[in-house]
């Protein structure tokens, strides 16, 4: 499998955002009692952050990226050429 | 519910499960492969969600709210940073053929068999409580579900006769299903395909039941999510939607790190997700979905547990049953069959794979080295190891269960589901050290390792294991409450007096400071041996020799190939060891000779299919065991090469810098001559110079000085002093001007004309600018030239100034009566030879060589006079140097008298230089 330097750059990125929600002081920030849009706060966030960094790997992770800047190097003379 | 119908669905469910692992191995044999896609790897990884998370998750969240998150949230943050971790590790055990957390551990320390022992005692050691956690799960929850609704349970009543449970009963399933699946070969590095399908299948059952009593409650009971968050808030339940809102977060940070390391150190996880992975690009999938999972799973947990605490606002019923008990509350009796049918696929798939993980381990990490080490079988003689081997893992996993099913039997009463879980978590984070400091840090050596290892698992054991004896009985609780023998120092809950923190924290604490400590500073205390550094490049630098360098890492030895087969083959079968040795042969491009010596990439191939079976400690030793002679040891051959290489490497660079110097230091020292010898040559120039200028300008100023202070002077003495004074003006000029020309010539600035010029013109015209003086001084002149005179390379004008220089010297040495020149000239040997011969005194024989240095002449005559500058012959020298050719004094063949001779090069790019050499006899006389 191919490793590519920024893809490791990315997953340093969306750990070190995961680790600033999750720990404290932050988490404290919004582990309270009261609910927004009928949910509690810190089920919400932390949920949705999860949900969040998940995104995030799946954006890192994707292989189409790679073939996409493959095929994009790879091809310059592929111009199109006919003009009618 | 009838006890009957859920004993009937549950050995149905089993019955799915055998089903579905059958399918999947005949599958993988027809090379149709099922689970070779991302997303039954990801499934198959999901097997962390155990009963843990299905029934334990709730009742955590029904005591404490959402404290139960970071047990995934940590693996969710590991699964971010795949790409530095996760990858790394699988691809060191495809490199490596590693089987277990054990196996990978003893090779990353240079395939020590102790470490590897000591992995996998710990890892038996600390997985047994949770192997024993699921085991619960499964009885208490048919418990539940059975004595809910029907006392009459035939079932329960039949095995109470037999003094068994049901529990025994699917233990002893399982044990089946692990065998029957995860032992059916030998070759671990062909992948459990069947445990795999039905692991993931597991995976699809217990998220699916959760989800669907997570839905029956949250819009089946209650009217969506926001409905039950604020009947919650209503019962005054908000303290559950909080991790902990007093500000105490040691315990969840605790947690979240811990999960962290768990999901790599857990014996299941690390052989499920990095040994059982057929392919590393299923990890791109598995990165996002396994979260993904996670996450799904997890949804629900609060909004049961909620529910739960309000259906049951009386208490009296175990929170960690609600999964169950709410749908039975409710009525939901086919949902309750559903979710405890998920309950027990998350049960039973941790400890098929914690089976087969940890008899892999026992097998190879801790029965063979023993064979191997204490030679209770004779390796060389007995044919069928792999039956040996079977039956060990067979054995084992029987042994694990029972071990497990005791410890249920007798511990894990007085501990909630979560507890034990975390104990066991505990334990596994001791391997961490060792495994992310062995992908990372080349320096981590075996002792390092061992020691971390040992003292972090006793602490671990003293904090966490043994208090939790003591819980259950078998120590007495002062052991708890006031420290061993009283010393209340050592309360294993507060060691060292540290209290104020959950007992996980402090144990977490304690046992990972000692952990790294040891690791760490143990490493920096010890060498590693040889083959230590060379599996710790091997690990840390992984991507270096997949991506770039091929591993180079060989026995050296004198085994026959067939040796090696034999060897292979009685543990990995027969037929198994010859294919694979055909395919290598093939591979290689080479026939298989099985009695030729196998050569490195034989011995090192064969080590890795055996590291595959028996494990890489073991392979190594029994490789060693086959090649025969007196060979060096592996790790004095690793030395060997190793420090070799090194030495040579330095030695040669050594010599090529001795040598540079060597030659440096000649060329100073010779650069050094030359500039003394320069030097002095300068002083003499001056010296001579001086001394040459000074001659005639102090003769002309004593004429000039006779002239003007004597008054009666005759007009006689006037025009000789005149005459005096005018050839000593002229003598000046002309070695001043030959000072000029031979700098010139000396220091490469003279412009020299080099053309192909004739020969004989230059010689008329010498001969012609001196015959006015010859005929003045009386002497004779002769001219020998050959009929054709070759074209010759030179600078006309300097070629003339040789010649007159040469023939103005002949004439001054000839002045006595009958004196008289000869030039003579010839082709020899490709070159034109010219000789100016005299008759006067010769040179003798010890200035023969002098005479062409500078200022250097003999004064000869009557009058011992300087009669010329000391610079006529140096010019000639430099000139026929110049020119290529060779200037020399011989005597005069004919008599008295010098023979001056010089060669010039003649022309190449024209006819003459085919000229022959002229014979002697055809000289014809020319006589100006």
């Amino acid at each position: 499998m191919k490793r590519s330097g920024r893809k490791q750059e990315w997953s340093l990125t969306m750990f070190a955002f995961g680790v600033l929600v999750f720990f404290p002081p932050v988490v404290g920030l919004f582990d309270k009692t009261y609910t927004v849009l009928g949910l509690p706060l810190a089920y919400l966030i932390l949920f949705g952050v999860w949900g969040l960094i998940i995104f995030g790997i799946w954006l890192g992770a994707r292989p189409a990226s790679i073939q996409a800047s493959v095929k994009a190097t790879a091809r310059p003379d592929k111009q199109p050429d006919e003009r009618g | 519910m009838q006890g009957g119908l859920v004993a009937v669905v549950s050995i149905a469910y089993l019955c799915t499960l055998f089903a579905i692992a059958y399918f999947g191995d005949k599958r993988a044999e027809q090379g149709r492969s099922l689970t070779q896609n991302p997303y039954i790897y990801t499934l198959s990884i999901a097997v962390f969600c155990t009963s843990w998370t299905f029934y334990g998750s709730v009742g955590l969240a029904a005591r404490s709210g959402l404290d139960f998150l970071p047990i995934y949230l940590g693996p969710t943050l590991v699964f971010v940073v795949w790409s530095v971790v996760w990858v790394k590790i699988i691809r060191i055990c495809k490199l490596n053929r590693i089987t277990s957390i054990a196996d990978f551990i003893s090779s990353r320390y240079g395939k020590s068999s102790r470490l590897g022992g000591l992995v996998a005692l710990i890892a038996v050691i600390g997985t047994t409580p949770y192997i024993s956690l699921q085991l619960k799960s499964i009885a208490t929850s048919f418990e539940i579900i059975t004595n809910n609704s029907d006392e009459s349970s035939g079932v329960n009543s039949l095995m109470g006769q037999l003094g068994l449970d049901s529990t025994f009963l699917i233990a002893l399933a399982l044990a089946i299903f692990s065998i029957l699946f995860g032992t059916r070969h030998i070759d671990a590095s062909e992948h459990h395909e069947g445990i795999v399908a039905a692991i993931a299948f597991e995976s699809i059952v217990k998220l699916f039941a959760f989800l669907a009593v997570g839905f029956f409650v949250t819009f089946g009971v209650y009217g969506g999510f926001a409905d039950l968050f604020e009947q919650a808030s209503e019962a005054n339940l908000q303290h559950l939607f909080t991790i902990n809102p007093a500000g105490d977060y040691a315990t969840w940070v605790t947690m979240i790190l811990l999960s962290m390391l768990a999901i790599i150190c857990l014996p299941r996880q690390f052989y499920i997700t990095a040994v059982e992975n057929t392919d590393e690009t299923h990890l791109r999938t598995a990165v996002w979905l396994f979260p993904l999972y996670l996450l799904a799973i997890n949804i629900f947990v609060l909004p049961i547990a909620i529910s739960g605490r309000m259906a049951f606002a009386g208490g009296g019923v175990d929170a960690d049953m609600f999964v169950l008990t709410v749908p039975i509350y409710y009525g939901q009796g086919a949902l309750a069959l559903l979710a405890f049918i998920g309950g027990l696929s998350a049960a039973t798939s941790m400890v098929i794979v914690a089976a087969i993980a940890l008899s892999t381990m026992v097998c190879n990490n801790i029965v063979v080295p023993m064979l191997v080490k204490w030679r209770w079988v004779d390796l060389g003689k007995r044919r069928d190891l792999m039956g040996l081997l079977l039956f060990t893992r067979r054995a084992s996993i029987i042994a694990i269960l029972i071990l497990g099913y005791g410890y249920f039997r007798i511990a894990s009463g007085s501990y909630s589901l979560v507890t034990i879980g975390l104990v066991s978590f505990a334990a596994a984070a001791q391997f961490a050290p060792a495994i992310i400091g062995g992908i990372f840090w080349k320096g981590a050596s075996l002792k390092g390792a061992m020691s971390g290892l040992a003292l972090g698992f006793v602490v671990w054991a003293y904090t966490l294991l043994l208090p939790s004896f003591a819980q259950s009985g078998w120590l007495p609780i002062s052991f708890i409450d006031y420290g061993p023998l009283g010393v209340e120092f050592l309360k294993p809950y507060a060691l060292f007096g540290m209290d104020g923190f959950d007992n996980l924290s402090h144990a977490m604490f304690w046992s990972m400071l000692i952990n790294v400590g040891a690791y760490v500073v143990v490493s920096l205390l010890t060498h590693q041996s040889t083959i230590e550094r060379i599996q710790g490049a091997m690990f840390v630098d992984v991507f270096m020799y997949t991506e770039g360098l091929k591993d180079s890492r060989f026995l050296q030895g004198t085994a026959s190939i067939g040796d090696l087969r034999d060897l292979v083959g009685r543990f990995v079968g027969e037929d198994r060891a010859d294919k694979a040795f055909q395919v290598f042969a093939r591979e290689q491009g080479v026939l298989l000779r099985p009695g030729q010596a196998a050569d490195t990439a034989w011995l090192d191939r064969a080590e890795k299919m055996l590291s595959g079976a028996v494990g890489s400690a073991t392979a190594r030793v029994m490789i060693g065991s086959v090649v025969k002679g007196g060979i060096v040891s592996l790790d004095e051959m690793y030395k060997i090469l190793d420090e070799t290489s090194q030495a040579i490497q330095y030695s040669r660079m050594l010599e090529t810098k001795s040598r540079e110097l060597e030659e440096t230091t000649t060329k100073l020292q010779a650069a050094n001559e030359r500039l003394k010898e320069l030097d002095s040559l300068k002083d003499d120039f001056l010296n001579t110079i001086s001394h040459e200028l000074r001659t005639p300008l102090t003769s002309i100023r004593a004429f000039s000085e006779i002239l003007s202070e004597t008054p009666d002077i005759t007009e006689e003495e006037t025009s000789r002093f005149l005459m005096v004074i005018r050839k000593e003006s002229e003598r000046l000029t002309r070695l001043i001007d030959q000072i000029l020309d031979l700098a010139k010539m000396e220091s490469g600035q003279m412009d020299w004309a080099l053309a192909n010029v004739d020969s004989r013109p230059i010689i008329e015209e010498a001969v012609g600018t001196m015959s006015a003086l010859m005929h003045e001084r009386g002497v004779g002149l002769k001219v020998d030239l050959p009929a054709g005179m070759p074209m010759i390379k030179a600078d006309h004008d300097q070629l003339v100034q040789v010649l007159v220089n040469l023939l103005s010297n002949a004439v001054k040495f000839c002045r006595h009566p009958g004196g008289h020149v000869g030039v003579v000239a010839r082709v020899r040997g490709g070159q034109l030879r010219i000789s100016v011969t005299d008759n006067g005194e010769g040179v003798p024989d010890e200035k023969k060589a002098e005479v062409f240095e500078k200022f250097h002449q003999f004064n000869q005559g009557t009058d011992k006079m300087p009669r010329g500058t000391g610079l006529g012959l140096a010019i000639c020298r430099q000139i026929i140097t110049f020119l290529g050719g060779e200037i020399w004094v011989d005597d005069n063949a004919s008599g008295a008298g010098a023979c001056f001779t010089f060669t010039v090069p003649m022309a190449r790019d024209d006819g003459y230089f085919a000229i022959e050499d002229e014979p002697e006899a055809s000289e014809k006389a020319l006589t100006i």
